[in-house]
């Protein structure tokens, strides 16, 4: 409530958060795998010496370059500007704890981009000899290294979010870095990397015009897909087990906003390993549109992966010490007792326009404050509109004195009297949209 | 009530002013009450400054390099042809690596700035949240458009004429985008606006210093991109006699865009001093020896760097500009931090404990060594690429 909200009430701001968030964190997986995937794919080209083989390589390297440096890259920091501007007090929290881990994680990148570029500028000079072949595969190694280490680094803060254990109690960094879901996490992920890396490479290798060659790629590029599988599978029982029971509740509850998640996650899995085998099995007629189809089920995958890791940390942002709204447990008891006047300068700042009703504007503003991380108005997620449907108007008060204890997955409302009925009469109001 | 604000204005004052409404609606909200606490540093300010400093040097001449160097690529392409200047890919195959240089020397300051400066970023973020976001789909578009130029794919002159004159205005929104950032961050007074606009498409236009601190950004641009033309001038091939002239023109056109773009720069400048609010202007026009020192050591730099320009002692010229670049991020930093004087100071007790502080020194010395680890390999990366570079030219010189 110190700061300000960006008042956008037709989208829910999470869906932003979650649209550049995941498409960031699918590329980024294709950059710590597909690290792997060049280094060893490299190695078997040097032992064929083929040139059509190196060509391809070159080819897919440039894609690489394309797509996690320049998408993976700049949508990072896409994530770092929405952060800001969605829940500043959030943000501002994890990196006053986390800043030396991600001032880490920075030096890393650095090493990716030049090991990269010079992985790639240098394919003439391997030509021409001039570059040892083993020097060449140093870079993509180091490259691997640097890709895997931002992996290890950024993996402690996201699973902190989930599962913060005792380090908010201790107050200890290590805690909260090597938290309780740190490790089933890194194994999880690493397998996705590589299950992500493998499907990339059929998107590329689908163009090959050696036939035997094309099936080489492919039939190694499936097995990358394949075998890290039962290593995910395993990391996800693992994960979910690892999971305090109030977050394994969150995820099994039967509520619109996270079982679409699960269940697309839980049919995900057996089709992407099916695809994987099917790679495998046609290699020989594999064509562009299916490795189109298995990139789609890979973003699938990671994409159920992300909103049921994000949405099982409801109603929190980080458990215990802020709520998704960004809201503390401490301002949140000051505005039930004094008003959330009392706690957001910038609710009076607000409630300082001259407006022709005053009442509806203040519950539109403590809507766009409290509410709208998660729900819409008449557009997406989590449209509240329709959800007003189940309450009678009298019932909306009783509803918001109620949130946060019948509905656990929802903060409790923050505001007193005056202020929950000023959110009620703004939600009444949407009743004839 | 326990705001330090209210050591301005006694809270009994204000709650017999505000019960009355004749007097409430005239209790309109000071700025500083705007501000949200900050947060204990997880590190020393000693060691977190420097480091934004020393990782924002980086950037800004990095991002220099993009933007001059996009823009001069763009008016070398609109020159006719037949006078001897190359407009093929050689003027823009480099400007994807230093753009993707300049974004991640971009990530380390914005760290330590959001550290240092959490309550006024992120607000002012909030306020331009629509331009904020947006420049994230520019740059990335600026970025691919700069990969379909150097692919050849737009072949026609004024295809390629038209993808680099957009590519410059993209880079050229960003560094407005972000003088907005950076300007209404160290203007709460001007955070008021959000109680009639909170839907995120404020901008700063009305603070007389915000163009000013924009053409800075512009004119440093051109002419750091002049000198960057001067040194491909001077390294680049000279095997054929239309290399050999592509060269000569680089060099002079290079030096020429310098110390114009640097004169320019020096009028801007002195704007953008003039204004300042009156607080920080001083400090640096009598008020504070250090602070005189070094506007005056700008001015002599500057001086030097056209002296030097203008005889074609590109080295010295070099070495002039980034003394100069140096001074002014330092002069930037203060500026930033006087201008925030009234404001730290009222909330210096507004301090919030840090939700992890145990085990913070063992992460920044984590991050060191892997400063370290990472300097090692970088530059082993370089000097092995560099090599089989030289080796390389050195061969299609025999052949």
């Amino acid at each position: 409530m110190e700061y300000p909200f960006w008042f956008i009430p037709g989208i829910s701001k999470s869906l932003i958060m979650a649209c550049i968030a995941v498409l960031h964190v699918f590329v980024a997986q294709f950059a710590v795998g597909g690290g792997l995937y060049l280094f060893w794919m490299e190695k078997k080209a040097h032992a064929l010496n083929s040139p059509i083989l190196w060509d391809w390589l070159k080819g897919h390297t440039r894609f690489f370059l394309l797509l996690t440096m320049v998408f993976g890259g700049l949508s990072g920091v896409g994530i770092w500007f929405t952060m800001t501007v969605i829940n500043p007090a959030g943000t501002s929290a994890l990196i006053h704890t986390f800043l030396f881990v991600w001032a880490a994680e920075w030096t890393f990148f650095l090493v990716e981009i030049i090991a990269l570029l010079a992985l790639f500028s240098t394919y003439p000079f391997l030509k021409n000899g001039t570059l040892k072949a083993s020097t060449h595969r140093m870079f993509s190694l180091i490259y691997a290294i640097a890709a895997f280490m931002s992996l290890v680094l950024i993996n402690g803060v996201i699973t902190f979010m989930l599962t913060p254990g005792q380090s908010l109690a201790t107050a200890n960094l290590l805690d909260a870095f090597f938290n309780q879901s740190y490790l089933p996490s890194l194994v999880f992920r690493t397998a996705l990397c590589c299950m992500i890396a493998g499907m990339f490479a059929l998107f590329t290798a689908s163009r090959l015009s050696d036939s035997s060659l094309r099936r080489m790629v492919i039939k190694d590029s499936s097995l990358w897909i394949c075998v890290p599988f039962f290593i995910l599978i395993c990391a996800s029982f693992w994960y979910y087990a690892i999971l305090p029971v109030d977050r394994q509740l969150i995820i099994m509850r039967r509520t619109a906003d996270i079982r679409p998640f699960v269940i697309a996650y839980g049919w995900i899995l057996p089709i992407v390993l099916l695809v994987g085998v099917i790679a495998f099995g046609r290699a020989q007629r594999l064509r562009r549109p299916m490795a189109v189809l298995i990139v789609c089920t890979g973003l699938v995958l990671a994409g159920s992966f992300e909103f049921i890791r994000e949405i099982a940390r409801r109603p929190w942002l980080t458990p215990e010490y802020m709520y998704s709204n960004g809201i503390t447990p401490e301002e949140g008891e000051q505005a039930m007792q004094m008003g959330i006047d009392s706690v957001s300068p910038w609710m009076r700042l607000a409630g300082q326009q001259s407006v022709e009703n005053p009442v509806l504007m203040k519950g539109e503003m403590i809507f766009s404050q409290q509410c709208s991380t998660c729900h819409a108005v008449d557009g997406p997620r989590l449209n509240i509109i329709p959800r007003l449907k189940h309450f009678a108007p009298h019932g909306i008060p009783s509803q918001l004195t109620g949130q946060g204890r019948r509905l656990e997955y929802m903060p409790p409302f923050f505001g007193d009297a005056t202020d929950r009925e000023a959110l009620s009469a703004y939600l009444n109001s949407l009743r004839s949209h | 009530m326990s705001h330090p604000a209210y050591r301005i204005i006694p809270p009994a004052v204000c709650c017999i002013l505000l019960a009355c409404p004749a007097t409430a609606a005239f209790a309109q909200l000071l700025p500083v009450e705007l501000i949200p606490p900050a947060f204990e540093l997880p590190g020393s300010w000693f060691v977190v400054k420097p480091l934004l400093l020393l990782t924002f040097f980086i950037h800004i001449i990095l991002v220099n390099i993009l933007i001059g160097s996009t823009i001069y690529a763009f008016f070398n392409s609109l020159r006719p042809l037949g006078t001897g200047v190359n407009t093929s890919n050689s003027d823009t195959a480099f400007i994807p690596k230093i753009l993707a240089l300049a974004v991640n020397f971009g990530v380390a300051p914005f760290l330590f700035l959001q550290v240092l400066y959490n309550g006024y970023l992120y607000t002012s973020s909030v306020l331009m949240a629509v331009w904020w976001l947006s420049i994230i789909a520019v740059v990335m578009l600026a970025y691919y458009a700069l990969y379909i130029v150097n692919s050849g794919v737009p072949a026609a002159l004024a295809q390629r004429r038209a993808f680099l004159g957009l590519i410059a205005c993209m880079l050229l929104y960003t560094a407005f985008v972000w003088s907005t950032q950076t300007s209404m961050m160290t203007r709460p007074e001007s955070w008021l606006r959000w109680g009639q606009n909170p839907g995120g498409t404020l901008l700063n236009l009305g603070d007389p210093s915000f163009i000013p601190r924009f053409l800075h950004v512009v004119f440093a641009s051109v002419a750091i991109g002049g000198l960057v033309a001067a040194w491909r001038g001077r390294l680049g091939s000279k095997k054929s006699v239309a290399e050999q002239t592509v060269s000569a023109e680089h060099s002079k056109n290079g030096l020429y865009w310098f110390w114009t773009a640097s004169l320019c720069q020096g009028v801007a400048g002195i704007w953008y001093l003039f204004a300042l609010p009156p607080a920080v202007r001083a400090f640096f026009l009598g008020g504070n020896s250090l602070g005189t020192a070094a506007l005056v050591l700008a001015l002599l730099g500057l001086a030097l760097a056209v002296f030097f320009a203008l005889n074609s002692r590109l080295t010295a010229t070099s070495a002039a500009a980034l003394g100069i670049i140096l001074i002014m991020v330092c002069m930037r930093d203060i500026a930033r931090d006087l201008a925030l004087v009234p404001y730290t100071k009222a909330t210096a007790a507004m301090v919030k404990p840090l939700p992890v502080a145990e085990g913070q020194h063992i992460a920044l010395l984590f991050f060191l060594v892997c400063a370290v680890v990472a300097a090692l390999a970088v530059v082993w990366v370089l000097r092995a690429a560099f090599r089989a570079y030289r080796q390389t030219r050195l061969l299609e010189a025999e052949e």
